[in-house]
């Protein structure tokens, strides 16, 4: 055989040696070049910058192997070359391309493929949120007017609308033809509005005179597009004074002795615009530089949300304001009327205002109304809930008419309007805690019922005022049609203009006229829920319906298991009326699982009993991103206490086994406290914390509507509004972007707490601030150590800067078996340490971090002394052969010999050489530190020694 | 790990290559099972981490009860009977137990009582079906004194978890490679058909399996009512285009890489759209499959020597299993049972008897067209599924093209489909690959040169794009 195989080896060299050698080639090339750093860097959009370290133990993991392939696929040498080339010959040779974005039509014309499948989709479903979007428009428009300033609105047509004859051939919808940018003009024509300025003529007139106004390769328009556009939107804005003299910039114009136009606003106005701002998508990019010209200053602001939620900007400090939607935004604009009209100050150009009488509005189902001096305090059942407000003039040809409704609200929540008659419309608003101010344009009809469902929670809110605002010469906007049909959105549903559903009547309750038997229903909690403690007791809303005529209806909270009292029979509401009650069971003591039980306090047999379990304990939020999520998921190893109750995607349940951390927190704390504890799970994988961290999953920094943070918000109101503590894991996001500076993260994380959490969720502990538990950054095998460094130290830095922020646990010395995340066994350890911060915080415990350093000397030239504090235990381990210690000078590590105990509060460093000068000490460093023998403390729950850079000198 | 993935292809392939060559070159080829095997257990590891003890564990029960049945023949029954047990087992649990749990609980709903609760549902182990198969052979054939047990435990865990075949097949007869475990020849000769063989495997898939697969994709996920018979029609042939050239596909890659490194494996496909009955399909498709199933379950129950009755009743036993090896659906096992009544028929009415060129053309046509509609039965997500994509087929209607099957109809999926369709057409005229390879000349020279000079940069080009299909039979 060794004689045929070196025959064979010695044979000629022929095609297939040749061939053999050059499939060798291909193959072995890319991974080659990458060994030499001739690689394809890794994109923007992959965080996967350093290979995964080699671990034996994480060989049967298979995100081990994940890791491994996310670093081969950014590192592959050539790969941009091949799928470039590729990718050319998809193109060039078959017309097409397997770029989901992009769809390839004829003769090579590339359209965004969401375009191409909104030119087919019908969307006659949309026509009534149009119209009711265009009718806010219309009202703001007005207002703006009035008040000095300019609103102009176009949509930029798309490529499918101005170039569709080399799309090809597509279906359409057979059952509504229409899409939503003709259904949106066909409206506009119907209303005669003068504020929105159509494109799609006027480019396809300058396509027909051989104009390129959009690039055979390009989504939106170019310069010779937007030049057209541009010109109708000032046109819109300014007129023209006349021909007057050429600037002395435009030399062409001077030579040839030209006259170009000046520009003077084109309504009748007592200002100058000297500001604009605009609003909309991609097709601002090349409208930007004609259209700033005019103006001495021009923001431009990417958003389907007006105003902006993020960028916090001030309409009234604006002359003109200019929407310029891609079609898709269409879909997905918000038109935020009540922070509008308050920013305008509208209330001051009204010709007339006219106070509604509350007593006149009246309970429609599952509330009960009062007038209380001059308010109006509703009784809500939560959803389902509504009032209706008397007979109101609707706009009228030449007249615009608002309601502006002041209200309060027991929590943030999302209230819904409804009016009936021909232009029947509906929409929502969110409201926040406490004084709201909402404004809502009545359409043009004669006289108008508006119907308001104040909240999805059952609640105590009040009505302040209710006042008519009128504006002159305001609409040309005709009568909506009678023929439509609506459907109701869901509280939570996005969209502040969506249509509601005329005719769902919600079932009615039985008043106190009715005759037939007494009988009161409570309003059951939902099970598993959690209350947020106010000291050691809470109050509770408690509320129902009834039939009959009770003196008053009283209430009380017995253990669930045991039926055993823990409230005697209180009253609750001492004058219910409309067939509804409620009222609030004050002082329940801390404690569960409970019951509650109502009944006529005239008639005791009349009565009824709950069936959920609730209780009152400690409310909990753990956010972050996906090592906050696998606190949650990863580890099944301990049994959840039955008080441990879980809040996710807005629901209470029970605590599933799985979750090593969060069940070690919660049975931790309820073992010590012995109340319920919820968990509110809201991390999400991949968030960052700044945009620029933003993979696709979201950060949190965003707080445009549903968004991350947006989300967790509403979750928390839905619990309540009120929380305890919240627990934050994250950084790996932001690390891995590897160009977000400490100070950057610094700043977000504070801006973070600051203005979002603590200004968005009610403090529950009892503390001067909600306090914000930070867990640092866990290690991981991937991405350089600096990004990694700046995040931690920026959030120990936070801990340190802000009140009531604390490091409730580092993370550095947990295994994490090569991965993102930390092992199962890692979670329970984590979990413990964050417990041991709010007992500490409740005063349970003496102690929640463990030792620090606090000096570093020189003994001798060739050993340093770290001296370390305790806080729990009093001396550590390991004795010897300690590891996660590096000493540096000028960026370079000095080779260690020996790291070792010396006594319980000394640690000994000794160098292999001797040291001859200043050198940096450091700790636990960067993004994967040595931690197998890392220092702990003795205290029970082993804490380990915080990281640490000085100087030692 | 897939053998279109950035990973295999341009890491994993060519370090194992280079490995086994220099273990060859440094240690005279005495390591190279053991290299095979380390490169293998990576490989499933990269897919299936979770699992590899599981594969481990299996193999070396296999191999001790070898060892056992080959030394304890008076007691060779009950070694055999644990192997099966076992084997099957295990095959049953990760394949079946989600199925089962999910069927009774139904059944249970449906008679009113309480479905079952709390059960954790488990995922199958790449390949088990493939393994579990061959580490059967191995145990037969001893008990059937066709070969001798491996003594080395490094061959036989290579028998069984070889990486060119491992996940996806073809199912390997220890008798036809247990020769090659201890004595093969890697050549010049070999290296180049297997590279070549490799190429032409991985441009089937990237270039007519993945544009078949759009389309059937597309016309599959449509909703039934939006289905109309054109559509129904062209996304059945397309599924037909698109089963066989992936899977065929992916056995070509695997006969490919084996030869790379000195393996010969048995062809898996011989044209089966050429073939002129159901029973011939069988001769054709998934040989190995089929054969495993002849040798090991038709014949042991009889076979057709027991009957007109018990050969029937064999038939439609084998043919449901065969269905069931392929999924926990009940489509798979109607698609068995639709194979397995056509076969009867075939015996039944003499068809299988005819000669090869009696009416071929119109027995061709028919068997295609019954094939076409088994694959229906195969794809589909439920039978009412399949019956509803069925009477769209056969009951004329006609709606506009929808708009998802217009985007799947790109210029490089028409071509290749086209190229597809005259593959099967002209299937018994043209040469095949390996006849092309084995003839020196210049069709051979260019051939290759296309093969590695465009295909394969296309082919690494869509893999690292990230736009190709997993293939087909990996979920089996």
């Amino acid at each position: 055989m060794k004689k045929e195989m070196l025959t064979d080896h010695y044979k000629r060299f022929g095609p297939r040696h040749l061939f053999s050698l050059v499939f060798m080639l291909m193959l072995i090339l890319p991974t080659v070049l990458s060994l030499f750093g001739i690689a394809s860097p890794a994109g923007p959009t992959k965080p996967h910058t350093k290979a995964p370290s080699i671990e034996w133990r994480a060989l049967l993991a298979p995100e081990y192997y994940q890791a491994w392939g996310n670093y081969v696929d950014a590192h592959v040498g050539m790969s941009k070359v091949l799928v470039k080339a590729k990718r050319w010959m998809d193109y060039r040779v078959f017309n097409m391309t397997d770029v989901r974005e992009v769809y390839v039509g004829r003769e090579g014309w590339m359209y965004p493929r969401a375009a191409v499948e909104q030119s087919r989709i019908g969307a006659c479903d949309e026509k009534m949120r149009l119209r009711r979007m265009i009718f806010d428009l219309t009202a703001l428009a007005h207002l703006a007017k009035l008040s000095g300033r300019r609103l102009i609105f176009t949509v930029a047509p798309d490529k499918t609308t101005i170039y569709p004859e080399y799309m090809g051939v597509f279906p359409r919808d057979p059952n509504c033809r229409e899409t939503i940018y003709d259904l949106f003009l066909n409206e506009c024509a119907l209303a005669k509005v003068d504020w929105f300025v159509r494109l799609d003529d006027l480019l396809i007139k300058a396509k027909r005179a051989d104009r390129l106004l959009y690039e055979k390769t390009d989504a939106v328009w170019n310069q010779r597009g937007a030049d057209i556009a541009a010109k109708a939107l000032l046109a819109a804005v300014f007129k023209s004074d006349g021909r007057t003299p050429v600037k002395h910039h435009d030399l062409a114009a001077l030579v040839m002795e030209t006259t170009t136009d000046t520009l003077e606003p084109a309504a009748a106005t007592d200002r100058q615009f000297t500001s604009a701002v605009l609003y909309g998508g991609m097709a601002m990019t090349e409208l930007m530089p004609m259209l700033s010209r005019p103006f001495n200053r021009t923001d431009a602001i990417y958003s389907d949300t007006i105003p902006s939620s993020n960028h916090m900007e001030k309409l009234s400090t604006y002359d003109v304001a200019m929407i310029v939607l891609d079609v898709p935004q269409l879909a997905r604009l918000r038109l935020d009327l009540d922070r509008i009209c308050q920013m305008l100050g509208i209330e001051s150009l009204a010709d007339q205002e006219n106070s509604i009488p509350l007593k006149t509005v009246s309970g429609q189902s599952h509330l009960s109304l009062k007038m209380e001096k001059e308010k109006l305090k509703v009784k809500s059942l939560g959803e389902g809930a509504s009032f209706v407000l008397p007979s109101l003039p609707g706009s009228e040809p030449h007249t615009l008419r608002l309601l502006a409704l002041d209200m309060s609200a027991p929590n943030g929540d999302t209230l819904l309007w409804r009016i009936d008659g021909p232009s029947a419309i509906a929409g929502e608003k969110p409201i926040h805690k406490g004084e709201n101010r909402l404004y809502i344009a009545l359409p043009v009809q004669p006289s108008v019922r508006l119907h308001i469902y104040p909240g999805r929670q059952t609640g105590l809110y009040y009505i302040l005022s209710a006042n008519l605002l009128e504006y002159a010469n305001g609409l040309s906007l005709v009568s909506m049609p009678e023929t439509d049909t609506y459907k109701v959105p869901q509280p939570g549903q996005p969209g502040n203009i969506g249509i509601i559903e005329a005719a769902a009547p919600l079932p009615r309750l039985a008043t106190a006229d009715d005759a037939a038997m007494p009988v009161v229903r409570l309003h059951d909690l939902e099970g598993m829920r959690v209350f947020q403690r106010n000291g050691s007791t809470a109050d509770i809303v408690v509320s129902g319906t009834f039939q009959g005529h009770p003196q008053a209806i009283e209430a009380r909270v017995s253990n669930h298991a045991t039926k055993e009292w823990i409230t005697p029979w209180t009253v609750i509401d001492s004058a219910p009326v409309d067939g509804v009650f409620m009222g609030i069971l004050p002082e329940v003591p801390q404690g569960g699982w409970y019951r509650l039980s109502v009944r006529f306090s005239d008639a005791h047999k009349i009565e009824d009993a709950g069936q959920s379990k609730w209780g009152i304990g400690m409310l909990v939020a753990c956010i972050g991103q996906s090592n906050m999520k696998e606190w949650f998921h990863s580890g099944a190893d301990l049994k959840p206490h039955s008080l441990l109750s879980l809040h996710r995607d807005g629901r209470w349940m029970a605590m599933g086994d799985k979750g090593n951390g969060a069940v070690a927190f919660g049975n931790r704390l309820i073992g010590k406290l012995g109340i319920p504890v919820g968990l509110l799970d809201y991390a999400v994988n991949g968030s960052g914390l700044r945009k620029e961290a933003d993979w696709g999953a979201g950060y949190w920094g965003d707080r445009s509507d549903d968004a991350i943070y947006d989300r967790f918000v509403k979750a928390v109101a839905g619990a309540g509004g009120s929380l305890e503590y919240v627990v934050w894991m994250q950084g790996e996001a932001d690390a891995a972007r590897a160009t977000i500076s400490e100070n950057q993260y610094r700043s977000a994380l504070k801006r973070f707490i600051e203005q979002q959490v603590r200004q968005d969720i009610i403090n529950g502990s009892g503390r001067r601030q909600l306090p914000f538990l930070m867990v640092g950054m866990v290690k991981r095998p991937v991405g350089k150590d600096a990004p990694h460094q700046s995040i931690r130290v920026a959030q120990y830095k936070v801990t340190e800067a802000l009140q009531e922020c604390y490091l409730s646990a580092t993370s550095l010395d947990l295994e994490n078996m090569g991965r993102q995340h930390l092992s199962p066994a890692a979670y329970t350890t984590l979990g413990l340490r964050v417990a041991q911060t709010v007992l500490y915080l409740l005063g349970e415990e003496s102690y929640y971090r463990g030792p620090s350093v606090f000096a570093a000397t020189l003994v001798d030239d060739t050993t340093i002394d770290v001296r370390i504090s305790h806080r729990g235990g009093f001396d550590f381990t390991p004795q010897r052969a300690i590891s996660g210690w590096e000493v540096i000078r000028e960026g370079s590590k000095l080779p260690i010999a020996e790291v070792t105990r010396k006594d319980s509060t000394v640690i000994r460093i000794i160098m292999e050489r001797s040291l001859d000068g200043p050198v940096t000490l450091r700790y636990l460093y960067g993004a994967m530190p040595d931690a197998d023998r890392s220092v702990h403390d003795n205290s029970p729950i082993e804490l380990p020694l915080e990281p640490i850079e000085i100087k030692v000198e | 790990m897939l053998f279109a993935s950035t990973v295999f292809l341009l890491v994993f392939l060519p370090v194992a290559i280079v490995c086994y060559y220099t273990q060859r070159a440094l240690l005279a080829n005495r390591l190279r099972n053991g290299v095979l095997l380390v490169f293998s257990y990576l490989f499933y590891a990269y897919g299936a981490a979770e699992f590899v003890l599981i594969l481990l564990a299996s193999t070396t029960a296999d191999y001790l009860l070898g060892l056992l049945i080959e030394k304890q023949r008076r007691h060779a029954r009950w070694w055999v009977g644990i192997s099966v047990l076992v084997n099957l087992g295990v095959l049953a649990y990760f394949k079946y137990a989600n199925f089962m749990v999910a069927e009774v609980s139904h059944c249970l709903a449906a008679l009113g009582f309480s479905p079952l609760g709390n059960w954790v549902a488990v995922s199958l182990p790449i390949g088990i079906s493939f393994f579990t198969f061959q580490k059967l052979s191995y145990i037969i054939d001893i008990r059937r004194r066709q070969v001798n047990a491996l003594t080395r435990f490094v061959d036989f865990a290579l028998y069984v978890a070889m990486f060119p075949q491992l996940v996806a097949g073809p199912i390997v007869r220890f008798k036809d490679i247990c020769a090659q475990l201890g004595k093969r020849l890697e050549s010049w000769e070999q290296f180049y058909l297997g590279s070549m063989r490799f190429c032409w495997g991985l441009s089937k898939k990237v270039f007519i399996a993945d544009a078949c697969g759009q389309v059937a994709d597309a016309a599959f996920g449509l909703d039934l009512a939006l289905l109309d018979t054109k559509t129904a029609w062209l996304g059945a042939i397309a599924y037909t285009m698109q089963i066989y050239f992936d899977f065929s596909a992916y056995s070509d890659m695997a006969i490919g890489l084996a030869r790379l490194f000195g393996f010969e494996l048995r062809e898996n496909f011989n044209r089966p759209y050429a073939a002129v009955s159901m029973t011939d399909f069988w001769r054709r498709w998934h040989i190995s499959l089929s054969s495993w199933f002849r040798d090991y379950l038709y014949i042991p129950l009889g076979g057709n020597r027991k009957g007109s009755a018990r050969t029937a009743f064999n038939l439609l036993l084998v043919f449901t299993l065969c269905g069931l090896w392929h999924g926990a659906n009940w489509t798979f096992i109607a698609w068995g049972l639709y194979h397995g009544l056509f076969l009867g028929l075939e015996r039944a009415a003499g068809i299988r008897n005819w000669h090869p060129t009696r009416w071929a053309f119109g027995r061709r046509l028919a068997t295609f067209l019954l094939v076409v509609f088994g694959w229906v039965l195969f794809r589909s997500s439920s039978i009412g599924a399949a019956v509803m994509f069925m009477q769209a087929m056969v009951v004329p209607s006609d709606l506009p093209l929808s708009f998802e099957i217009f985007q799947a109809m790109n210029h490089r999926n028409i071509v290749f489909m086209l190229i597809a369709a005259i593959a099967v057409i002209g299937a018994p005229r043209l040469p095949k690959i390996e006849r092309v390879l084995h003839t020196e000349g210049p069709l051979r020279s260019v051939v290759s040169a296309v093969m590695l000079l465009v295909i394969l940069p296309y082919c690494a080009g869509t893999v690292l794009a990230g736009a190709g299909n997993p293939f087909i039979y990996f979920r089996f």
